[in-house]
């Protein structure tokens, strides 16, 4: 239950949405528990319920506000929406500037615990898929996370974001 | 996830399963290297992989929030006695 709320603040990068999600989760498995198959991975199912939900109101919002530049995530990264510990900010600025399906699988597998193959089916994608979004999303996210770190200045950070994202914003 | 949760897990699949574990292992080191050869430091890695974990335990470590959890102790309860 822990780790579906922060499998849903890591994806979103906005407590309260996340917090709407989990909600919205657990009302759907609690209707469609008889899909729940017995003796399966609880967290697993409840995973995919959320990461579905997300991802569908993702594509709805984004229709909406035609938002497939991915304005969206930058705007939500730039909000001081989380209230942790000042090092982490950099670290989830750069999380989210990551494309959602790379974000997604570099959670599950890097902090989630989840294995390459339960990933894979939590996403509904083949094994090579994730492995490759978790190796784009580790490269990406090094990329900005260094030249963070070789600065030492916070503007440089921002200034490679805003550099790397899509044009004319 | 526990390691009954492992077991069940492991159970469900088709046999030959035990395969993919250990080539999940291998996997890893090769992934590890792999990276090296782009250019990505073992620090960098290292701490791309600390700051991951940290970010969602600080989250995982917060206290459920009262609304989820009657709702999720009616969840846990049906979902037993099915």
């Amino acid at each position: 239950m822990s780790s579906l709320r922060a499998f849903a603040v890591s994806l979103c990068g906005d407590k309260e949405r996340a917090d709407d999600l989990v909600q919205e989760t657990l009302y759907k498995a609690w209707n469609h528990l008889d899909s729940f198959r017995e003796g399966t991975n609880l967290k697993a199912w409840l995973f995919t319920i959320l990461r579905n939900t997300y991802f569908s109101e993702r594509r709805k919002r984004r229709r909406e506000v035609e938002d497939a530049d991915g304005s969206y995530a930058a705007k939500l990264s730039t909000r001081p929406e989380q209230d942790g510990h000042m090092d982490l900010q950099d670290f989830r600025e750069a999380l989210a500037q990551l494309p959602d399906d790379q974000r997604e699988a570099l959670i599950l597998v890097g902090a989630a615990g989840f294995s390459y193959e339960e990933a894979a089916d939590i996403s509904d994608c083949a094994v090579g898929t994730i492995k490759s979004r978790v190796n784009r999303a580790r490269n990406r996210l090094g990329d900005l996370l260094d030249t963070k770190d070789a600065s030492g200045d916070d503007s440089t950070l921002r200034a490679a974001i805003a550099s790397a994202g899509p044009s004319g914003r | 996830m526990n390691e009954k949760e492992k077991s069940e897990r492991r159970d469900e699949k088709p046999a030959g399963n035990e395969m993919d574990i250990t080539s999940a292992e291998t996997e890893s080191a090769s992934h590890t290297e792999e990276l090296e050869r782009q250019g990505m430091s073992r620090d960098l890695q290292g701490h791309i992989g600390r700051q991951l974990r940290a970010s969602f335990d600080e989250v995982a470590r917060e206290p459920i929030p009262d609304r989820f959890l009657q709702l999720l102790q009616e969840l846990e309860k049906n979902g037993q006695n099915k």
